[in-house]
């Protein structure tokens, strides 16, 4: 009896170490194994040759380098640099019976052309050309939309002269002309460029500083343009940068300071003000100055973006907003909404002298697919456009943008 | 008395061969998923002025947010696409390799700024730091494991799955 139990203790005891063994092998093979680099760390420092040795190489290896990069320079020097870089934005349209066209339309968009160059880190050139379709006629024009040069000091100064967007706000410093980069057909009615109709001074031809500090807790961001004032043109009543001159003394001057915390990626708050003195022929200058912020959000499959405007002009007041949001549903399909308006006062000066003088608001309701993230989309949208004392609009618009 | 305490308590405590069986099979996969992670380091100049950058720091070089350190221009350096490039932009820059791209070409459109350089072979990533200061890379650990004249200033864990 005795002998019995001991040989099924015995055997139990067995069979309760081969499956502790195994435990342990199991756990053996999921530690990674340290020992073999450290014979490779000690085997390295074993073979080093001599320290002056070693400098020698490095110091020939050097010359080497400064002379390929002599031969290199003194080369690149005789190849011109644009189109180095070019590139192109472009789109086309389709819409039922809007506020500017009486029937469904196809509608040629524009082809922006842009090319970017750079002498070293710290110059760098850009130039942006458009070119729109001009009324019914197959003409066109060509507008030369950004053209800077730039020289960066650091990261806090970055000095650029040229034409440029005006520091005003998240859209207008984001987004440019090309609409394959933003989500939905068309910028907010009211940060129009000027001369489709634009009600804000998006474009200055002067002086722009800009930099960014990054803290442990944020990045902080400025840019502060100086540059000729705007004028508004009594025959198309539309905003005009002055381009070649000034038509006055006043400079416009710009400033947008902005952050972005670390601890919320794709987070982004701003405030901006710009003053300018616009010249009109009826009521001749008018001081005009605008104020806002902007809050954006991108990050994950959000899009998330609000800005407020508050135009000041003499004893009359007008505020502009909106609210966008896009979620991305699917790998290439983000649906996306916006509501924009305008509130303007009838007696104000300013928006007196401009085609779009009156209150107006949007709604708009889409949905993009990506047919390549970066080289082109389908967009698919309801407009609904209300303007005070005329006809409200309900537009279906479709877009298909691409760069190349 | 011990075939009647291993005979003894509730029905799975006797079960043990299961117990043990399952305890062998999660060690296993335990090890299965560490047998192929991968670490990826992002490296300097040992003798240069970026050894103590921070992750944060390290991120906004790879954004274009910090282009100079000490006044003088950062050169950062991008390894090929595949999956170190992914653990890199996923765990330091915080975006997929499509989105980083398409970040890169607004920056590009907005402030005329080209993105970092891509090197192909880790010994490439190597030299170019050790021939620069202010030259930045990141590649598998295992090749800068024995490297001279670079330093290890960030270490990221990439998951093959």
């Amino acid at each position: 009896m005795v002998t019995i139990q001991s040989s099924k203790i015995r055997y139990l005891i067995k069979k309760q170490a081969f499956f502790i063994s195994l435990v342990l092998l199991a756990l053996f093979q999921a530690t990674p194994l340290r020992a073999d680099e450290q014979d490779r760390t000690q085997i390295s420092t074993q073979s080093q040759p001599s320290i002056s040795d070693r400098q020698q190489e490095e110091i020939n290896q050097l010359r080497q380098r400064i002379q390929i990069l002599e031969e290199k320079e003194s080369s690149e020097d005789l190849h011109p640099q644009f189109g180095m870089n070019l590139g192109a934005y472009g789109d086309v349209n389709f819409f039922t019976k809007d506020r500017e066209a009486n029937h469904p339309s196809f509608s040629l968009g524009s082809l922006d052309l842009y090319s970017t160059s750079h002498f070293g880190p710290r110059l760098t050139f850009l130039a942006e050309l458009q070119l729109e379709i001009n009324g019914q006629t197959s003409g066109g024009n060509f507008d030369l939309e950004r053209f800077w040069v730039g020289y960066t000091f650091n990261d806090l100064l970055t000095v650029r002269v040229g034409r440029q967007h005006t520091a005003l706000g998240y859209w207008n410093n984001t987004y440019h002309h090309g609409k394959q980069l933003f989500l939905t057909v068309d910028r907010p009615f009211f940060l129009a460029f000027e001369d489709d109709g634009g009600v804000l001074p998006v474009h200055t031809v002067g002086i722009e500083l800009m930099g960014s500090q990054s803290l442990p807790t944020l990045r902080w961001m400025y840019e502060l343009d100086i540059g000729n004032g705007h004028r508004i043109d009594s025959t198309t009543k539309l905003l005009v940068p002055n381009d070649i001159a000034d038509n006055n003394s006043a400079k416009q001057v710009a400033l947008r300071l902005s952050i972005q915390p670390n601890r919320l990626p794709g987070l982004t708050l701003g405030v901006f003000g710009t003053s300018d003195r616009v010249g009109t022929d009826a009521n001749g200058n008018i001081d005009e100055r605008v104020f806002g912020s902007d809050f954006s959000y991108m990050h994950n499959n959000v899009e998330f973006i609000t800005e407020y405007f508050k135009m000041l002009n003499l004893d009359h007041d007008a505020t502009a907003y909106y609210i966008q949001l896009g979620y991305k549903v699917a790998r290439d399909i983000t649906p996306y909404t916006r509501y924009e308006t305008l509130d303007v006062n009838p007696a104000d000066p300013y928006f007196s002298e401009l085609q779009n003088n009156t209150s107006r608001h949007q709604t708009i309701a889409g949905v993009r697919y990506d047919i390549d993230e970066l080289r082109s989309a389908l967009k698919f949208q309801y407009r609904r456009d209300r303007k005070v004392g005329s006809e409200t609009f309900h537009v279906l618009e479709a877009q298909w943008s691409f760069s190349f | 008395m011990v075939v009647q305490f291993l005979k003894s308590g509730p029905a799975i405590l006797r079960n043990r061969g299961l117990i043990l069986s399952m305890l062998v099979l999660i060690c296993l996969l335990c090890g299965s998923v560490n047998l192929h992670a991968e670490q990826v380091a992002v490296i300097v100049n040992k003798d240069g002025p970026l050894s103590h950058l921070s992750k944060t720091e390290i991120r906004g070089i790879y954004l274009g947010e910090i282009r100079f350190v000490g006044g003088m221009p950062v050169r950062p350096i991008q390894y090929a696409e595949g999956q170190v490039k992914e653990a890199f932009l996923s765990n330091v820059i915080g975006l997929s390799a499509k989105d980083y791209k398409l970040y890169w070409v607004k920056k590009l459109f907005q402030e005329g700024l080209t993105p970092p350089l891509v090197k192909t072979d880790p010994s490439e990533i190597l030299n170019a730091v050790r021939e620069d200061p202010w030259g930045i890379g990141y590649l598998p650990k295992e090749f800068a494991n024995e490297a001279s004249e670079i330093q290890i200033i960030y270490i990221i864990q990439e998951e093959r799955h």
